[in-house]
C-alpha cells in the first residue's frame, strides 16, 4: 500500500525531498551574500521555472504538462517555491571556486548536464509529461542560456557592488 | 502588427526608463522587475487561462502570443519600474502625481488592448482593485527589501 501511495504520488514526494534539500543546504552553508541577494538569487529561480512553464507548457506550443493535471494547480506554484535555492547553490559554488579564463565555460557546461540529469529524474517521477515531439534534450539550450543569464546577474550586479 | 507596436512601446519605456534619474539602486531594480514579473505571471495563469488550455487558442497567431508575452514580462514590469521610480521622489503631490500617471497608463493600456494585455476584457472597477493591490504589495515589498538591506549594512558597518 506504501509502495503503491509511493508511485502515485512520486512527482509531489520529488517536489518536497528535493526542495527541502535545497533549502536545507542553502541554510546550511556559511552565509556569503547579504539578505536582499538571497532574496534576488531566490526570485531568479522562481522567475525563470515560471517563465518556461507559463510559456512552453501553453498554447500553443504545449510541449509538456506538468504535475497531474495538464493546468496550474497547487503544487505547481509550490514547485516555483521549492526549486528556488538552485540560483543560490549556482551563484554560490561559482564565487568558491578559483577562477581563470575559460572557469564561466566548464562551469556552466557542467551545470547544464546537472541540470539535463535532474529533469530526467523529475519525469522520471512524472513531473513532466512531454507532448508534441518534445524531447528532454531541447532543454539544454534552455539551460545553457538561462544559466548564462544567471551568471551575468554574479558579473554586472554582486562582482559591482563589491 | 502587434508585435511591432509592443515593440516599439517597449523600446520607449525602457529608453525612458535608462534616461530617468534613479532613486534606487541596481539590486533592487532588479528585485522589483522579478517580483512584479512574477505576480504578473501568476495573476495571468488565472486571467488567462483560456489563452493557455483551451484547445481553440492552439492554432493562435505567433505574433498575438509573442505580443501578450512581451507585455507580461517586459511592458507592465517596466512600466512598474518607472512607476515606483518616480514614486521615490520624496514630494507627496509628486508621488500622486506619478501614482495617478502610472494608474492613467496601466488602465489605458488594458482597455486599449485587451487581447494582449489582460486576454479577458476588464471592466474598468475590476483593473483598478487588481493594479492597486498590485501596487501596494510591490509598494510593501520594496519596503521589506530596503529595510533589510539598510540594517544588514548599518550591522557590517558596526561589526567592522
Amino acid at each position: 500500500m506504501i509502495l503503491q501511495y509511493i508511485q502515485s504520488s512520486s512527482n509531489e514526494l520529488f517536489i518536497l525531498i528535493v526542495g527541502a534539500g535545497a533549502y536545507l543546504l542553502m541554510f546550511v552553508l556559511p552565509q556569503r551574500f547579504t539578505k536582499g541577494q538571497i532574496v534576488t538569487m531566490l526570485l531568479i529561480s522562481s522567475y525563470w521555472i515560471c517563465f518556461f512553464d507559463t510559456t512552453l507548457c501553453v498554447n500553443p506550443f504545449d510541449y509538456y504538462d506538468i504535475n497531474d493535471t495538464p493546468y496550474f494547480d497547487l503544487w505547481d506554484l509550490l514547485s516555483f517555491v521549492m526549486f528556488g535555492p538552485f540560483t543560490y547553490l549556482f551563484i554560490y559554488f561559482y564565487t568558491s571556486i578559483e577562477k581563470n579564463r575559460t572557469t564561466y565555460f566548464f562551469y556552466i557546461s557542467i551545470w547544464a548536464l546537472i541540470a539535463i540529469v535532474s529533469e530526467a529524474l523529475a519525469w522520471h517521477a512524472n513531473i513532466y509529461r512531454y507532448k508534441n515531439g518534445y524531447q528532454m534534450f531541447y532543454s539544454l539550450p534552455i539551460y545553457l542560456i538561462v544559466l548564462s543569464i544567471t551568471l551575468m546577474y554574479h558579473r554586472f550586479f554582486m562582482r559591482k557592488n563589491k | 502588427m502587434a508585435v511591432a507596436l509592443v515593440i516599439c512601446f517597449d523600446w520607449i519605456i525602457i529608453n525612458g526608463f535608462m534616461m530617468m534619474p534613479k532613486r534606487l539602486n541596481r539590486e533592487t531594480f532588479l528585485f522589483l522587475f522579478l517580483l512584479s514579473s512574477l505576480t504578473i505571471m501568476l495573476t495571468m495563469i488565472y486571467r488567462a487561462e483560456d489563452l493557455y488550455f483551451n484547445p481553440i487558442y492552439r492554432k493562435i497567431s505567433l505574433q498575438d502570443v509573442v505580443a501578450f508575452h512581451m507585455n507580461r514580462n517586459i511592458t507592465f514590469p517596466m512600466l512598474t519600474l518607472i512607476a515606483l521610480n518616480l514614486w521615490k521622489n520624496g514630494q507627496l503631490w509628486e508621488k500622486l502625481l506619478s501614482c495617478i500617471g502610472s494608474f492613467v497608463v496601466f488602465l489605458l493600456f488594458c482597455r486599449i488592448d485587451p487581447f494582449h494585455t489582460t486576454f479577458v476584457p476588464t471592466g474598468i472597477v475590476g483593473l483598478i482593485v487588481y493594479f492597486s493591490l498590485y501596487f501596494l504589495f510591490l509598494l510593501a515589498a520594496l519596503s521589506l527589501f530596503t529595510r533589510g538591506d539598510k540594517k544588514q549594512s548599518i550591522q557590517q558597518r558596526s561589526s567592522r
